[in-house]
């Protein structure tokens, strides 16, 4: 177990190190910052100051040397509009963005796997297909569009729901079931296609032959076994919602990690927008490495090494 | 025999609208996309009152007809759609070929950028890209292909790894096939099935993106009509002029459902112990 931690570890770190190594690159392809930094009447040596003062007179290698010494430290460097600490800009919005994600991945998985598990027990029967055509609109409907939709019938008509903000809790119903939207289609499709497998599966067939019937069987001996694709899935699931969720919090003007991206773009504020890519990596790496403990919890048989 | 795949008939008449609508746009559509009819700002579409017969769904803000704009828009999202999951196709199958033949170091390094590509929370990276390099048609293309070259590169991999094995790969080898032939005409084409099926995926998933990215003001030139402007152009009408948010919505959702099912029906009928 141990010696597993340390290489998932040991890749981890890996990967978080080429993340950064791209988002630097990309940053620094983007032209001399110091044009953003100072007024354009600021003389030649007030740049060269500022910029011997920023390091940025330091060839490219040892620049990203500093900045990755830095960023171990927790210091992401300053944003160029906010004049605060890129980290504390990003974890104070982070929040906002795991709520919204969280809230959606529950709504995923509590209809994707009632829905999936619905579709396979009542196979090629009309409530099957009317759980597919569920799905596939579901996946082909833009998220953002239902949004928009969901405002229009629910805020704007209904006025049963806030259109948009964090304020209240009702706040984030809207917001989540939008985000919610694919997962809940994508994971619903693959528990009805696991659960069937595993449902023709001899094992199964044992246990209802020695007598074990039902509920029984299908929760204990069907549902633990269907689940192991799922496991996998889900947690795939939670990172691309953190990433999504950027998309939808545009739309409901939520206070969360895409919103601030969108605002330094349009600010060209990048190291706002590096410290925020790196961050949400950072929690896509770590969701990941938890998804393959969890992994060793429901299914015995996989051994890691 | 097999029973008639109806959804996969569907998908593929979906697909086949979109694209005779995309070539035949100038024809078909009933103004210029970009022609402003002032005197008929925000008129509703025909069949609400108010609505005027030559706008069928409607007009814009500026007064113009929104469902020529929905017929020029399929232009971008089926050629931006296209491009990058052939360009994703490309690159990706290219380093899951290498990947999985020479294993190794090779591999090591490939598999590492996959999962570097997998850590980025993706419409970040894309803002992230296209807010520093600037939006256009190839650098959207670039961007989508970026986030589609996975999928290839982790299923060609995972197929190359199995067939590298084969006797028929090691009867190649034995009698002195060079490499590059090797892998051209004895690895690569058993592949071909898998990558097909991920292709359409990975298109659907390029024309929802592109939208969502135009929604989000990055992408392509918004004077160019697309559906993920219109979008972003109808949320602020959304109280008083839904349509205009509305049509090309649906445009996007039939569109995506039609390559959509047609990925279903080609991943059951090239594998069909996949199909449950």
């Amino acid at each position: 177990m141990s010696t597993f931690l340390v290489r998932r570890l040991f890749s981890a770190c890996l990967v978080l190190l080429g993340v950064s190594l791209a988002t630097f690159m990309v940053a620094r392809s983007t032209g001399d910052p110091i044009t953003l930094l100072v007024p354009s009447n600021a003389t030649e040596a007030a740049r060269t100051e500022l910029r011997a003062h920023l390091g940025l007179d330091q060839p490219a290698p040892v620049q990203y040397a500093l900045f990755l010494l830095h960023a171990v430290q927790g210091d992401l460097g300053s944003s160029f509009v906010y004049k605060q600490r890129v980290l504390d800009l990003v974890v104070n919005r982070l929040g906002a963005t795991f709520e919204l994600a969280l809230a959606a991945f529950a709504i995923a998985l509590v209809l994707g796997i009632g829905l999936g598990m619905l579709a396979a027990l009542k196979r090629n029967t009309v409530v099957d297909f009317a759980i597919t055509a569920f799905t596939m609109m579901g996946l082909a409907i833009p998220p953002f569009w239902l949004g928009l939709i969901l405002i229009i019938v629910f805020a704007v008509r209904l006025q049963v729901l806030p259109v948009s903000g964090s304020d209240t809790a009702a706040a984030v119903i809207l917001p989540a079931i939008t985000l919610s939207l694919q997962s809940t289609a994508r994971l619903a499709r693959l528990l009805r296609s696991s659960m069937i497998e595993v449902l023709e599966a001899d094992y199964i067939r044992t246990a209802r032959a020695k007598g074990l019937m039902g509920r029984r069987v299908l929760w204990l001996h069907a549902f633990r076994n269907a689940l192991i694709p799922l496991v996998t899935m889900a947690g795939l699931e939670l990172g691309d919602l953190i990433s999504s969720a950027v998309v939808i919090e545009a739309i409901f003007a939520w206070p969360g990690l895409g919103r601030l991206a969108i605002t330094a773009v349009a600010q060209r504020d990048f190291p706002l927008l590096q410290g925020a890519v790196l961050v949400a990596a950072a929690c896509f790496v770590t969701i990941n490495l938890l998804v393959d403990w969890l992994y060793t919890r429901i299914d015995p048989r996989v051994v890691l090494r | 025999m097999r029973p008639v795949p109806w959804l996969g008939v569907l998908g593929s008449l979906l697909i086949a609208v979109a694209v005779a609508v995309a070539v035949t746009a100038p024809w078909i559509a009933p103004a210029k996309p970009t022609q402003l009819d002032l005197r008929a700002r925000l008129a509703p579409p025909a069949w609400v009152d108010g609505g005027k017969s030559n706008h069928l769904l409607g007009t814009d803000n500026v007064g113009r007809d929104v469902l020529s704009r929905v017929i020029w828009g399929s232009r971008i999202s089926l050629t931006v759609g296209t491009a990058a999951a052939l360009l994703g196709m490309l690159l990706g199958s290219t380093l899951g070929l290498l990947a999985g033949y020479f294993r190794g170091g090779v591999d090591a390094v490939i598999s590492w950028l996959i999962n570097v590509q997998l850590a980025f929370p993706f419409t970040l990276l894309a803002i992230f890209l296209l807010g520093t390099v600037g939006g256009g048609f190839a650098a959207v293309v670039v961007v989508l292909a970026l986030a589609t070259w996975v999928n290839y590169a982790r299923i060609v991999r995972g197929q190359v790894l199995a067939i590298r094995e084969r006797d028929y790969v090691l009867a190649a080898r034995a009698v002195g096939v060079p490499t590059g032939r090797t892998l051209l005409r004895y690895i690569l084409p058993n592949t071909a099935a898998p990558i097909v099926v991920v292709a359409s995926f990975s298109t659907a998933q390029a024309i929802l993106t592109q939208a969502a990215l135009s929604f989000l003001g990055v992408g392509i030139d918004p004077s160019v009509p697309s559906w993920g402007a219109m979008l972003d152009e109808g949320r602020n009408y959304l109280q008083s002029a839904w349509w205009i948010a509305v049509f090309p919505g649906l445009a996007i959702a039939l569109t995506v459902l039609g390559v959509n099912l047609l990925g279903d029906w080609l991943r059951d009928w090239l594998d069909p112990k996949s199909a449950a």
